[in-house]
């Protein structure tokens, strides 16, 4: 099977995880304890006019597919409602908020890749000498530390102390020289432990692929070390690092909440938190289906790349 | 965090729980030293304890935890203080615990109903009235989960005093029934209060001239333009850049429930009467006001207000705003003094009472809105908030900043105090959930002022002259409830002994840095009309010498 | 001068038990076109010594010795020259061929990659030589093979992959380590095939290494016989098949399996190599040898001319000539009372297998498909 089909194959299957997906999503509003009025309206107490109201406006007296149906089609719509909290487009306050958070989530992920990578090649070639010794101690470090506080370290050493970088975002649009400045430091927080994760992973994955045979096949054949180590190792070594690098991107999509704290970023994770603090349901759900959806979307990328580094998987 | 404030304009009735908020503090608890002043087994307080234990045939030491949650650093240090000082007597065996928020919501409201075997710590802020701290935590109506009568403290005397004092309207007549009700709250010591909080802005001095703290908590820019109060406030280039702890959330009165959103419109919204900075009602978009009857109180407009949006302020949009809350989330802020609006000429009116209400003036200046907010097509007040306040909407990026303009159709001719324009041009609230990246952003100059300094590093700024550091009594306290459902402590000397014990001028200045005051009473002294200090003196001599 | 001279190689290894000495001075040479079979159990260090060649040993360190090729000391060139020899003058071809092919990159792209790293070609000349080399080897259907990958190939068609990226280069010597472990017989009997027919054309040097003297002695000219790191006995191949001079080439020779025969005779030499850390003293396989004498726990007995009992090697390669049949067995200096006691009978398969090939000639180049039927007995 060729990449392509396989990622025709591969796509196609995560339709149903998708419809699953928005199925659990949709069904929040009846899973959560109390009347789904309450819920849609915010438990803010609903005198029976609106209450009938609401009732009508959303449907409630229909069969649940028929409501799971409309939702579903104002999701593929990209119309998610209004808060009731609020009283904003649901929809917009995502869009608002989601660029700033993939920015950051991707901004992260890359930094830990590229910090990552090298850092687990150098430790697995050097297995058991200095270089690897220190690696695996920067990667113990990153992982122990807490990124609440190498976010508040960061910005008071070159915020506050040296004042090399702003500690708010400056106003200046995302794509902005300003702005990517300002998100260096960020970026580093969230990228840390990840940045050690793979490198730890990383090191482990190359020490086991450099013990076999083909290692030993492609040095005889006369092939440079850093061809051997660069395009045979290294790519049969990635796919472990894949798996996790993947998830991981996912993870720094929603899981940024204290870095969002810290460097006062209006992201998804503090959006998420705020909503479930204010059991604003159409928000929540909304939040939910996306970062389920950029999930879903790591996940397909994850094999996909996967599939692309080890052949053997597209044929199973 | 979920409860919430009127504007400060408007009567700040409804109580709400702090949890980390402002005071929350970057780091863990400091480790608490032994306290040296040994708690005589034979004190006063021991003894109350061992009589009512004895009387409740119950043996030494008594098995309880005390919580607090986690992300307010300094209420775990005060709990844990408390918690050193009822082992020191012998009579306890505390444990401490400390819990997530959410899961330290569940077990306050649920405390009761589980009969949980613990003692816990809250804050509460209220408004100008005593009545918004006493009634939700002590009438009978309000258990909890339902309300904050967390331990269901029920009795006759307290309800009736409650309800009394709502409905009474001569000032000297409540005073007096609130003091019989401190009086009674202290018999009955249903729970402890610990201290009373203070409110803290810092500020940098080269960029703002002269702020004034509003005591309350949404009220925090008044200073910035308050003709109905005489203070204004000039700042560098006419840009002011200062805090918001959380999001704006909704900006529409009838849907408003944090405090994060009241502080955004404070400065856009009017109300008739507003609340000054010392706690008493003065007209703000009325002109004059008259109490014709018990229920009945006429209002003379000002002329030629204008709302942000082109309209004319005219009685119809008094009533209008006032008649848009029924059946809204808010709809008690008005309808639980609130029966009518009577219309005498384009710009006099009427207001028309359920039944005589004590707390009215203070609860009267609700925001004035436009009526295109009632078109399907016209403002959306939950987004473009519109009012005829001196600065109007800019633009808001969510989660990020709340921007404001100043409003060049102000009705406000300027006096000796404040002058006919506001000096400052922009405000621009930045969204800051994190307490030391405020910090920071104030250290930076990236904001001028923030309003949620933690408590520990406000000395930092004390000491340094680039700052100023603006600090008054609040409408808040904390305290500690007793699981009065359960035995010993169900009795009145235990709980009582325990009162005495708690080391509140300890918790005060080692957790505090001195903030505050130690609190006795329920009724916090910002509510100068109410809080006597002969009656808290009388109370510290009878229950606490 | 020969193709290749490797004199007193000596390799340890270093491990947490202690230092393991893996080859121990073992001196060998071989002519340009030649082939020769290295010999011996698994774990005797004919492998190791073969890698040493190329420096491909991961974790033990040449410790002594020189290994000479075209004149030129392969141990002590730079990485940069030896990597120019590798898979271009010298190409070594490993055992276990499923796991010696990366499971990443097609069976195509790893031949026509040895190519580019010796010379400079466009891609679709290297392309078109690969498909040459899987045609060479006996891959079917080569030039849609060639984008195969290994997983989509047999055990058999690997090994043959193996072989096509060795002799990508044309080498001037090739090492096959193990060409036939793991694979059944019949695939055993086509590579062996193949590698006669490689053997043939006479150009190429060939080392075949291998724990299995049956194979060897169906492609080779002359053989080494390895124990416990040394060499124990070398010859032509038809006097070391018709005359083992050492009790352990006679113990391999009894355990060739004979096609057709039942019984298991890999366990027929009793006991196992010493560890590599526990050596006994004196000869390393007099505690196997069922003729061992007080003498051979003793003293290591050296490696001597069968005939004179003179040693062979003295530092020098082979001065009697590398065909010298050579055993390192105290007999062979007089030093056994008793002396080894064996007899080598020949057995004709075709009474076996009816396959109708006589065995007698184990040089024999058309003894294609079955493998000489030889016993050694142990008395």
């Amino acid at each position: 099977m060729s990449l392509g089909t396989y990622a025709l194959r591969r796509t196609l299957l995560a339709v149903p995880v998708l419809v699953g997906v928005s199925a659990i999503t949709f069904s929040f509003v009846h899973l959560v304890p109390g009347d789904a009025i309450d819920v849609l309206a915010g438990f803010q107490g609903v005198d029976p006019e609106a209450r009938d109201a609401l009732r009508e406006e959303y449907g409630l007296d229909d069969p649940i597919w028929r409501q799971y149906l409309a939702w579903v089609t104002d999701v593929l719509a990209l119309e998610f409602g209004e808060s009731p909290i609020t009283g904003r487009d649901v929809g917009a306050t995502i869009a608002e908020r989601l660029p700033r958070t993939l920015a950051l989530g991707v901004a992260a992920w890359l930094l830990s890749l590229a910090i990552g990578i090298p850092a687990g090649i150098v430790a697995a070639l050097n297995h058991g000498r200095p270089a690897d010794e220190l690696t695996r101690l920067g990667a113990l470090a990153g992982i122990a530390t807490p990124n609440f506080w190498l976010g508040l370290v960061l910005l008071f050493i070159f915020g506050v102390h040296l004042g090399w970088v702003r500690v708010t975002p400056p106003d200046a649009g995302l794509a902005s020289l300003e702005m990517l400045w300002f998100m260096v430091l960020p970026t580093i927080t969230l990228g840390t432990a990840s940045a050690a994760l793979i490198t730890r992973l990383l090191r482990a994955s190359m020490a086991r692929e450099l013990q076999k045979a083909y290692v030993r096949t492609a040095r005889a054949k006369g092939l440079r070390e850093r061809t051997v180590v660069l395009k045979h190792v290294l790519r049969n070594s990635l796919t472990a690092v894949v798996t996790v690098a993947g998830l991981q991107l996912a993870i720094l999509v929603d899981g940024a909440v204290v870095v969002e704290q810290v460097f006062a970023w209006p992201g998804m994770g503090q959006l998420v938190v705020d909503a479930v603090d204010q059991r604003d349901v159409p928000l929540i759900q909304a939040s939910v289906l996306v970062i389920a959806v950029a999930v879903v979307l790591a996940n397909l990328l994850v094999d996909l790349v996967y599939a692309a580094l080890d052949p053997r998987v597209r044929y199973r | 965090m979920d409860g919430s404030e009127g504007h400060a304009n408007a009567g700040t009735r409804r109580a709400f729980l702090g949890w980390a908020g402002a005071t929350a503090t970057v780091g863990l608890a400091g480790c608490i030293t032994a306290i040296e002043d040994r708690i005589d087994a034979d004190s006063e307080g021991a003894q109350q304890i061992q009589r009512g234990l004895e009387a409740a045939g119950i043996e030494p030491p008594v098995e309880t935890t005390i919580y607090a949650n986690a992300e307010n650093s300094e209420r775990v240090r005060w709990t844990q203080l408390v918690q050193h000082a009822l082992n020191e007597t012998g009579l306890f065996d505390v444990g401490f615990e400390s819990l997530e928020w959410s899961q330290y919501e569940q077990l306050c409201f649920n405390m009761a109903e589980n009969e949980e075997n613990a003692l816990v710590s809250l804050d509460v802020s209220g408004g100008w009235d005593p009545h918004s701290y006493v009634e939700p935590l002590f009438h009978s109506a309000n258990h909890a989960p339902a309300g904050l009568n967390f331990n269901h403290f029920a009795a006759d005397g307290v309800d009736e005093l409650i309800e009394d004092g709502l409905a009474e309207d001569d000032p000297d007549r409540r005073r007096e029934i609130y003091a019989e009700l401190q009086r009674e709250l202290v018999e009955h010591v249903p729970v402890s209060p610990i201290r009373f909080g203070e409110s803290v802005t810092v500020y940098r001095q080269d960029s703002i001239d002269d702020w004034r703290q509003y005591p309350l908590p949404g009220s925090e820019y008044e200073s910035v333009y308050a003709p109905y109060a005489g203070v204004s406030t000039d700042a560098d280039g006419g840009e002011l850049v200062g805090d918001a702890v959380a999001v704006v959330s909704n900006t529409d009165p009838i849907n408003m429930h944090d405090t994060t959103s009241n502080m955004a419109t404070g400065l856009l919204y009017e109300g008739l009467l507003a609340v000054d900075f010392d706690g008493t009602p003065q007209p703000q978009l009325a002109a004059d006001w008259t109490q014709l009857e018990e229920t009945t109180y006429r209002f003379d407009l000002r002329e030629d207000v204008n709302f942000h949006n082109g309209e004319t302020l005219t009685a119809e949009h008094v009533r209008f705003s006032l008649d848009r809350y029924e059946g809204t989330p808010r709809e008690n802020d008005v309808f639980e003094w609130y029966d009518h609006t009577e219309i005498v000429d384009e710009t006099t009116l009427e207001i028309h009472l359920t039944e005589p209400y004590g707390p009215f003036e203070t609860s009267v200046g609700l925001p004035i809105v436009p009526l295109a907010a009632d078109e399907d097509d016209g403002v959306d007040l939950s987004a473009t908030p519109v009012g005829t306040g001196p600065y109007e909407f800019a633009d808001r990026s969510d989660g990020e900043y709340w921007d404001l303009e100043r409003f060049d159709d102000h009705w406000f001719d300027g006096d000796d105090d404040v002058p006919a324009e506001a000096p400052i041009e922009t405000v621009r609230m930045r969204i800051i959930d994190e307490p030391a990246s405020r910090q920071a952003a104030l250290e930076t100059g990236e904001i001028d002022l923030a309003t949620g300094v933690p408590t520990e590093s406000v000395g930092g700024f004390v000491d340094d002259d680039s700052f100023a550091v603006e600090r008054t009594v609040a409408g808040q306290f904390d305290f500690l409830i007793y699981p009065r459902y359960l035995e010993p402590f169900d009795r009145t000397e235990v709980r009582r002994g325990i009162d005495r014990l708690l080391p509140r001028t300890r918790i005060l200045e080692d957790v505090y840095d001195g903030y505050g005051s130690v609190a006795y009473t329920t009724v916090p002294p910002l509510l100068e009309a109410f809080a006597d200090p002969d009656l808290e003196d009388e109370i510290v001599a009878e229950y606490f010498e | 001068m020969a193709l290749l001279e490797v004199e007193n190689l000596t390799i340890q290894f270093y491990t947490d038990d202690g230092v393991v000495r893996a080859v121990d001075g073992v001196s060998y040479e071989i002519e340009a076109g030649e082939t020769v079979g290295l010999v011996g159990e698994s774990g005797a260090g004919k492998s190791v010594a073969s890698r040493a060649l190329l420096g491909l040993l991961e974790d033990g360190e040449v410790v002594a010795g020189e290994v000479r090729f075209d004149g030129r000391n392969l141990l002590e060139l730079s990485s940069a020259r030896l990597r120019e020899i590798r898979g271009n003058e010298i190409a070594i071809a490993f055992q276990d061929a499923d796991a010696a092919l990366n499971p990443a990159y097609t069976v195509g792209e790893q031949i026509a990659e040895a190519i580019r790293a010796h010379e400079t070609v466009t891609d679709t000349a290297a392309r078109e030589r690969s498909i040459a080399l899987l045609e060479r080897v006996g891959i079917p259907e080569p030039a849609s093979r060639y984008t195969d990958y290994p997983h989509q190939f047999s055990s058999g068609m690997c090994q043959r992959a193996i072989i096509a990226i060795a002799l990508a280069c044309d080498p001037d010597l090739l090492i096959v380590d193990e060409p036939t472990r793991g694979l059944d017989v019949t695939v055993q009997a086509q590579l062996l095939e193949l590698l006669e027919d490689l053997s043939a054309d006479g150009e190429m040097a060939i080392q075949l290494v291998s724990h299995d003297l049956g194979v060897v002695a169906d492609q080779c000219e002359r053989v080494l016989v390895i124990y416990a790191g040394k060499i124990v006995e070398r010859g032509p191949v038809e006097d070391l098949f018709y005359e083992p001079k050492h009790p352990y080439t006679a113990g391999l020779l009894a355990s060739i399996p004979r096609i057709g025969d039942g019984r298991d005779r890999l366990a027929s030499i009793p006991g196992r190599m010493p560890t590599r850390v526990q050596r006994p003293t004196g000869c390393q396989f007099h505690p196997r040898c069922p003729y061992a004498e007080a003498v051979c726990a003793r003293r290591d007995p050296e490696l001597v001319d069968t005939a004179t009992g003179t040693p062979v090697d003295d530092g020098e390669p082979d001065r009697e000539g590398p065909t010298t049949h050579a055993a390192a067995c105290h007999e062979h200096t007089g030093d056994l009372e008793e002396g080894l006691d064996y007899e080598v009978r020949i057995v004709d398969s075709t009474d076996d297998d009816g396959c109708g090939e006589s065995a007698s000639d184990p040089g024999d180049d058309s003894a294609a498909v079955d493998n000489p039927s030889h016993e050694g007995e142990l008395r």
